[in-house]
């Protein structure tokens, strides 16, 4: 018994500390300032791949934790991924934006139509 | 046995009035019930923060702030829209140049984008100094949430901080003093920023009641403002 708490302690402790690592108010945002100032000071190739990195980073861990995806990271998601590769399927990244901020259809349809060249949706409203 | 008595009646009088003296010092703050009642009247969702204005001659702040909304803001439970596009957006309407945007404008943020309320923010300070000894980064910022419905001022907040860039002389004397010098100005120069205007754009943002996607939405009128200056 005694044996099994002291592996289990450190084990989560070690998994706690995990957890709290970037994460505000149940939003995790890995290293989202940084990469993005990264980017905005130098906008070369490599500071816009690890800028996308970031945002995937993000999409992935909030996932796989059961998170929210913070506001506006599937749409940032889908820019930066058009300025890397202009040919770039983004049309997902757009609906699941949708999926978890319904409020945000409307910005949502005018990027897709003015700046990645999509058409506009018909919403059933 | 009598004199036990005493002194567990002293004791208690005591904590009674460092209870008392608690309690008064809570009530005097304001909450976020209190200071911001419009956030709750109006309960905006989406939210569009517009490009900061800087009122100071550093080149480089814009950026540094424009980079620190978003984690703290985003975090409030509001629709944040996201910063690298609406810049884009704002360029395509015309509307990027935060100085022109009067209350005429806001419902135009409505109306195309559903926005509900804009961020308007200012960088006041930004200062590098060296001194003798030592150096400072100071960097104040303020901000307010206006309604795009109303043209009502839904939230504002302002805060300053100072960080010390002084770099410990570890060695003693004259040649220690020397490093230090040295090094304060090196340190000064090239302080990482982030964590300055991350740190006080998280205490700023605290302040703003929690939006829709929080599980605490219309439960936090109680909670205290800082509305002290960091």
């Amino acid at each position: 018994m005694n044996m099994r708490l002291i592996l289990i302690v450190p084990l989560m402790l070690i998994s706690l500390t995990g957890c709290s690592q970037n994460l505000k108010n149940g939003y995790y945002w890995d290293n989202y300032s940084q990469t993005q100032y990264a980017y905005l000071k130098n906008a070369t190739p490599q500071t816009l791949e690890k800028h996308i990195e970031t945002l995937e980073k993000i999409v992935s861990v909030s996932n796989r934790r059961g998170l929210r995806v913070p506001p506006g990271i599937y749409t940032e998601l889908a820019f930066m991924t058009r300025l890397h590769n202009p040919e770039a399927d983004i049309s997902e990244y757009l609906d699941l934006e949708v999926g978890v901020y319904p409020e945000a259809a409307k910005f949502v349809d005018f990027v897709n139509v003015n700046l990645f060249g999509g058409s506009e949706v018909q919403d059933g409203e | 046995m009598e004199n036990k008595r005493i002194h567990r009646i002293i004791i208690l009088l005591i904590l009674g009035a460092l209870g008392l003296l608690a309690m008064s010092g809570c009530s005097q703050g304001l909450t976020k019930g209190q200071v911001y009642p419009r956030m709750y009247e109006e309960r905006p969702v989406t939210i569009l923060a517009l490009p900061p204005v800087n009122k100071t001659t550093s080149p480089v702040a814009k950026e540094y702030v424009l980079c620190t909304i978003t984690e703290p803001l985003g975090s409030t439970g509001h629709n944040l829209l996201p910063i690298m596009v609406t810049n884009e957006v704002l360029k395509i309407e015309g509307l990027y140049d935060t100085e022109i945007i009067a209350p005429e404008l806001y419902p135009r943020f409505k109306e195309l984008f559903d926005v509900d309320a804009l961020l308007f923010t200012e960088i006041f300070s930004w200062d590098t100094s060296y001194y003798v000894i030592g150096g400072d980064v100071t960097v104040g910022l303020s901000y307010k949430l206006v309604s795009t419905h109303t043209g009502e001022e839904l939230w504002k907040y302002s805060g300053e901080k100072t960080v010390d860039t002084t770099r410990k002389s570890e060695g003693g004397g004259l040649l220690g003093l020397a490093v230090a010098l040295v090094e304060t100005a090196v340190t000064t120069a090239v302080t990482d920023y982030i964590p300055i205007a991350r740190d006080i754009n998280e205490s700023i943002f605290q302040n703003v009641p929690e939006g829709k996607y929080s599980p605490r939405h219309g439960l936090d009128q109680d909670d205290p403002v800082s509305l002290d200056k960091n």
